[in-house]
C-alpha cells in the first residue's frame, strides 16, 4: 500500500515517515511511503497543517505526528 | 478524518506591493495572514484590510469574499502563498499572493499602522523587482502575471 506523508521536510514530518516505516516493519506490511514536500501539492489535498498522512485518497491525519496505534489502524 | 479531494492547483498569481496598491485602489481586499502580535507591531493600512492569521485560517477562510479580488499578504510572501493555495483549493478564483511582503510595502512608503522599524525585522533577502538581469518567470511574476490587466512595469 502507498502512504503519503505531507509536509515541508520538517522534523515532525520525518518522524511521521519513520514511525510509519517502523510500524510497517513490525506488522510485515508492504508499505511505500511517498513524501510530498511541495506546498502547492500539499495544499492540493486541502491540508494546511502538517505533517499530514494520506492513505489511498483519504487524508487520515494532519497537524501532528500520529500515534503508534493510529498508524497501526491505517495498515490494517 | 476527511475525504480528501486531491486537486491539481494552478500556479498562484503573485503581485508585488506596488501592483497590489493599484489593485487595492481598484477595490481589492487585502487579507493579512500574519499573527496578531505581528500586526500590532506594523500593519498594512490605507486600504481595505482584514487580518485572518494563518493559524486560524482553516477555521475562518469562509470570511474571505469570493466576489472581489483578494490579495493575501504576510511578512515575506510565504505564509500568504499557502493561504492563497488553500483558497484556490476551496474554489476561489480571484485570489493572488503579494510577494514580497510588509518590508517592501514599508520601503515603498505605502501606508502602515505601527512602527516602520518593525517591518525591517521581516525583511527578506528575496527580491523580485530590484536590478535583476534575469526576467522573472511569468508564473511567479511580481507585476501582475497573466492577469491581462495591462500592468506594465511596476517596480
Amino acid at each position: 500500500m502507498e502512504i503519503k506523508v505531507l509536509g515541508p521536510g520538517c522534523a515532525k514530518c520525518k518522524a511521521t515517515a519513520d514511525l510509519i516505516t517502523r510500524v510497517a516493519g513490525e506488522t510485515g506490511k508492504d508499505v511505500t511511503i511517498d513524501k510530498v514536500e511541495d506546498m502547492r501539492q500539499i495544499v492540493g489535498f486541502g491540508v494546511m497543517t502538517t505533517p499530514a498522512v494520506v492513505v489511498g485518497d483519504k487524508v487520515v491525519h494532519k497537524g501532528s505526528v500520529p500515534s503508534h496505534d493510529q498508524v497501526l489502524s491505517w495498515l490494517n | 478524518m476527511n475525504e480528501a479531494v486531491k486537486k491539481d492547483l494552478a500556479e498562484a498569481r503573485e503581485v508585488c506591493p506596488t501592483t497590489s496598491q493599484r489593485l487595492l485602489k481598484e477595490g481589492a481586499l487585502l487579507v493579512d495572514v500574519r499573527e496578531p502580535h505581528e500586526v500590532a507591531q506594523v500593519g498594512y493600512a490605507g486600504c481595505d484590510v482584514v487580518n485572518i492569521p494563518l493559524s486560524q485560517f482553516e477555521d475562518r477562510w469562509q470570511e474571505v469574499p469570493r466576489d472581489r479580488d483578494v490579495i493575501l499578504a504576510c511578512a515575506v510572501g510565504e505564509r500568504s502563498l499557502k493561504a492563497t493555495y488553500f483558497l484556490m483549493y476551496q474554489g476561489y478564483d480571484r485570489v493572488m499572493n503579494m510577494k514580497p511582503g510588509i518590508a517592501r510595502w514599508v520601503a515603498r512608503g505605502f501606508p502602515i499602522t505601527g512602527s516602520a522599524e518593525a517591518a525591517a525585522a521581516s525583511e527578506s533577502a528575496s527580491s523580485c523587482c530590484v536590478g535583476s538581469a534575469e526576467p522573472t518567470p511569468a508564473a511567479s511574476s511580481c507585476c501582475g502575471g497573466d492577469s491581462g490587466s495591462g500592468t506594465g512595469k511596476c517596480c
